[in-house]
């Protein structure tokens, strides 16, 4: 199969369509994301006690055996004050004793609020900063979701792409191939029909082979002996006769005829003969002109105007005006 | 040539010379014998067939289909309908011949219609053995036999044409 891959280079349709089906199901993928939701948290209803410093308590322990030795002193001082001035345990020192107990009580009070407030301040921060901590990530998750579902898309719309014109080449090698193809056919074909043109002028060669002596004798001078023969119609003879009457009229009188026989009629009905001169006819010279056509007699009878007399008293036909009866 | 008014006639008569005669006799002659030869077809190829190059242009656009889902796999190749196979002719060249198509039809024809081509056949020499059986009956009074047996001797072979 030409389609199949050939020294390893990956067939182009199957390539380009594995890639269409496979863009198409990234492209599935990616109408399919939904983003995770983000949930903001809240410090009311955070538990702070994991924030809270573990060493609070011993720190303001501390601070209290400090505040009280620091009391003890004083109140050893204010006796060996009272001794030296032989006034211990009189009012006055039983007042400073007070005094400074009062001060004690006040400055342990003091300190552990502001060291326990100190704390709670410090376990509060640490939670909005935990609680903001998260916040970002959750965001941040989000937005690489997002993001890769992007990539995804694009990189199903590249391989669609790449696909489509993997197809394309496909195509324009496929085509380019028929073309190459028609070609070459066409050469072979041009060959066949030289052939056969070939083979139709060897079957024809006996009947063109006839031309050659006609076409010779075609172009060889070559004089025609013609021949005529004819005999001349009645109205040819009757066109003769009216040219020559046209001259000088016809001897159309019946005097100079003999052997007259009627041998048709005229369009216009009037009857045709023809005859033999007799010896006047031949005496002024008649017998020069045909023996055939009309008796001036005849004619003077039906149309006069075509029949003249001359002036050797012989009745003349003037075929002219024959003619244009009828 | 003839013409003339009513009642008249007029003949006109052209005439070759008498040295072509012969030449003029002769050329009707080689027609003649032209004439029988009758129909002598052709058996050399008349299309040629499709080469590797487009064959694997079908091939490709076959597979492409194949890829698609658009034919089912294996089931149409390039040579599909293509039958016969070409037949090689000299210098390689592939091709189809429309002699056999020609023969076979011929055939129908003489075994449908025989009468009709057996006369027709005897209008010519026969391919095989040359001979022609003459059944051509000439115009009068042109001194020709007509309806009877002549044959063209050895039409293949000597090469010689003649008329017995």
């Amino acid at each position: 199969m030409a389609g199949a891959p050939q020294g390893g280079i990956p067939n182009v349709n199957e390539a380009a369509a594995q890639g269409v089906y496979g863009a198409g199901l990234g492209s599935i993928a990616g109408m399919g994301y939904r983003p995770g939701q983000v949930r903001a948290g809240q410090l009311a209803t955070t538990d702070l006690s994991p924030y809270m410093n573990p060493y609070t308590e011993q720190v303001i322990q501390a601070n209290e055996a400090d505040i009280l030795r620091g009391a003890q002193m004083g109140l050893n001082n204010l006796g060996a004050q009272a001794q030296a001035a032989r006034a211990f345990g009189g009012s006055r020192h039983g007042i400073a004793e007070a005094e400074l107990g009062r001060n004690v009580a006040q400055q342990l009070a003091q300190s552990s609020a502001g060291l326990r407030q100190a704390g709670y301040t410090q376990a509060q921060q640490a939670a909005l900063s935990d609680i903001a901590n998260r916040m970002a990530a959750q965001q941040y998750n989000v937005g690489s979701g997002l993001q890769g579902a992007q990539q995804r898309l694009a990189a199903a719309n590249q391989l669609a792409n790449i696909s489509n014109l993997g197809f394309g080449m496909g195509q324009t090698v496929q085509q380019n191939l028929m073309q190459q193809g028609a070609l070459q056919q066409g050469v072979q074909q041009a060959l066949i029909d030289a052939a056969k043109a070939q083979y139709g002028g060897y079957v024809a060669a006996p009947e063109t082979s006839l031309n050659y002596l006609s076409n010779a004798l075609q172009a060889t001078p070559m004089p025609t002996t013609q021949t005529q023969t004819g005999s001349p119609g009645l109205f040819n003879m009757l066109s003769t006769i009216a040219g020559i009457g046209a001259q000088a009229g016809m001897f159309s009188d019946v005097r100079l005829k003999k052997d007259i026989k009627q041998i048709g009629k005229l369009p216009n009905g009037m009857n045709l003969y023809k005859w033999a001169w007799n010896k006047l006819g031949k005496a002024i010279g008649a017998d020069k002109f045909p023996a055939i056509g009309v008796l001036a007699q005849e004619v003077q009878k039906t149309n006069p105007e075509f029949v003249v007399k001359g002036d050797d008293g012989y009745l003349r036909v003037n075929y002219s005006k024959i003619y244009s009866v009828g | 040539m003839g013409g003339g008014g009513k009642g008249g006639s007029r003949t006109q008569t052209n005439d070759i010379p008498e040295w072509v005669k012969p030449y003029a006799k002769e050329n009707l002659e080689r027609a003649k014998q032209a004439q029988v030869l009758g129909y002598r077809p052709y058996y050399g190829p008349d299309v040629a067939a499709f080469n590797p190059t487009q064959m694997a242009a079908f091939g490709s656009n076959i597979n492409a289909a194949e890829a698609f889902g658009l034919v089912p796999r294996g089931q149409v190749s390039p040579l599909q309908d293509m039958a016969p196979t070409p037949t090689t002719y000299a210098g390689g060249l592939q091709g189809y011949s429309s002699g056999n198509l020609f023969d076979q039809a011929v055939a129908e024809l003489a075994a449908r219609r025989p009468g009709q081509v057996s006369a027709y056949n005897k209008l010519f020499v026969d391919p095989y053995s040359g001979n022609y059986e003459n059944l051509y009956v000439p115009p009068p009074n042109t001194g020709g036999g007509g309806g009877g047996t002549s044959q063209v001797t050895r039409f293949h072979g000597t090469g010689q044409i003649g008329y017995t």
